[in-house]
């Protein structure tokens, strides 16, 4: 037995659904936004394009002038530490003298003279100076020792010394390698061979320190200076990179400039 | 004089520094990421699949279901017999109005073929009579509850799609993590460049988990919304369709 409003309703729920179309639909808009995660600028997902190379400035000597006493920073100074509390030393004190017995006044004892004597010579300070006429005490050439150390990074020398090194760092974690790795580069190398050239070089420093990948960047145009600074990287040794720098290798580009 | 030299550094920290593409970026990090990892990210991907494909349909089958309804409606209020009516129901199918329409209309048929002319010199000669208005009412009530039925179809796969993928990211992501942290132990360092690229691919599945729950819940409750109107809607027409049978064929 089968009513008339049941065979109504069967004949409703049996009408297709349309579902596989929109699963279809929902595949390709899935794979499509796959691949727009995928291909998007970079710029979209907020990543920082490059980050800012860190470089360096590195000037040995400084402009040609009058010596005005090289590096005169102070910030390198190490802080003193406080001194110890000194112990207290006791003193003992001496024996307090005996005082003289007690006398009589004898009757033919002389008198002290009641009057001070007259001095035979001004005080000094008690009249007026007399003028110099003699040349001005001025500041000699002489290197005074202030105890002070340069760090040797951050700061400049005034004036252009002549012996001060300039160098301007970078958020480079450890400016003291850089320090080290350049005045061991700078034994192996002489600025002098009577031309004047800039060579740029790139190498790679390994996490144990050797200098691999040695190749001329920019050349100079004179081989003889582009082999001098290629000698130079060939014979440094340079220490272990520092803990601090987590990456295996470290990249380089050296400029050489040579002057006649 | 001295001599003056000038060397300039340019530092390039080897692979961190270099310029990667975003394309080489996010498939490594689905690369990298471990083989539950990937799993989980394939279950949460058929979900967000399966959701987004009943999202449609329903976003489809509802706004169908509106725009026949309204139309239903107007022909039914302009039409004179019910007839009239049934002979427009098939260009409107998808309003569920009309399948409470369908479901009445054939219950007074069904009435009018069982039940011989009415004799009583109260009725006009001819006119048919129901026999049984209850019947009608619950014919009616059958077809809207069957449309209501057929509306929240695949629904709750949204409400359960919107209440489980948030726990299945967050336990690839608790996975990920325990990886990262044995990688660490491993290591040996807690440097942040070898603990956050663990990290980074832990989160990776409670971020899906999130893309395909956020959807569906929202979506979940205004498809829920859609159908109490409808089903308000039909309880209303059911109303009025008694009325004109109680008035016409009573």
């Amino acid at each position: 037995m089968n009513e008339a409003a049941t065979q109504a309703i069967l004949a409703r729920a049996g009408a297709p659904s349309g579902l596989n179309l929109t699963i279809a639909w929902s595949v390709a808009a899935h794979v499509g936004l796959v691949l727009f995660f995928l291909y998007m600028p970079d710029s979209w997902r907020g990543r920082v394009d490059e980050p800012p190379r860190t470089v360096m400035t590195i000037s040995l000597g400084g402009a040609p002038g009058p010596r005005a006493g090289g590096m005169t920073q102070i910030g390198g100074r190490t802080v003193q530490a406080p001194v110890p509390d000194q112990p207290v030393r006791r003193v003992d004190a001496p024996p307090a003298a005996t005082p003289p017995a007690m006398t009589l006044p004898r009757a033919d004892a002389r008198s002290r003279p009641r009057t001070q004597p007259r001095p035979e010579r001004a005080v000094p300070n008690a009249t007026g100076q007399t003028l110099t006429t003699g040349a001005e005490p001025q500041e000699g050439p002489s290197r005074v020792d202030t105890r002070a150390r340069g760090q040797g990074f951050g700061l400049t020398t005034g004036g252009g010394g002549g012996t001060g090194v300039q160098l301007d760092v970078g958020n480079f974690c450890c400016p003291e390698y850089l320090e080290q790795m350049t005045a061991l580069i700078q034994r192996n190398w002489t600025s002098q061979h009577g031309v004047a050239g800039t060579t740029t070089m790139k190498f790679t420093i390994t996490r144990g320190g050797a200098i691999e990948q040695v190749a001329v960047e920019l050349p100079s145009g004179f081989v003889a200076l582009d082999l001098a600074a290629q000698r130079a990287l060939l014979l440094t040794r340079l220490p272990e990179l520092p803990t601090p720098f987590p990456n295996p290798s470290l990249t380089i580009h050296m400029k050489f400039e040579y002057s006649r | 004089m001295h001599t003056l030299g000038s060397l300039v550094l340019a530092l390039q920290v080897q692979g961190g520094a270099a310029p990667v593409t975003g394309n080489t970026d996010v498939i490594r990090l689905l690369r990298d990421t471990g083989g539950i990892n990937q799993a989980v990210l394939l279950v949460l991907l058929i979900f967000s699949i399966s959701s987004w494909a009943v999202i449609l349909h329903k976003a489809w089958t509802l706004r169908a279901a509106g725009d026949h309804s309204k139309r239903f409606i107007e022909v039914f209020r302009r039409s004179s017999k019910f007839s009239e009516v049934q002979a427009a129901c098939a260009s409107l199918s998808a309003s569920p109005l009309v399948g409470v329409f369908q479901s009445g209309y054939a219950e007074i048929n069904a009435q009018f073929r069982l039940t011989p002319p009415a004799t009583d010199a109260a009725v006009p000669a001819g006119r048919a009579t129901l026999k049984s208005l209850a019947a009608v009412d619950r014919a009616l009530l059958r077809a809207a509850s069957a449309e209501i039925g057929k509306l929240e179809k695949r629904v709750a796969f949204l409400a359960t799609t919107a209440s489980i993928t948030p726990f299945i990211g967050l336990f690839g992501t608790v996975w990920g993590i325990l990886v990262a942290f044995n990688r660490i132990g491993a290591t040996g360092s807690t440097n942040l460049a070898i603990v956050a690229p663990g990290i980074s691919e832990a989160l990776i599945s409670t971020a899906a988990g999130l893309f395909a729950a956020i959807p569906a819940v929202y979506f979940y409750n205004h498809f829920s919304t859609t159908v109490k109107t409808f089903a308000t809607e039909m309880d209303d027409f059911a109303l009025e369709f008694l009325n004109i049978a109680e008035r016409n064929f009573t």
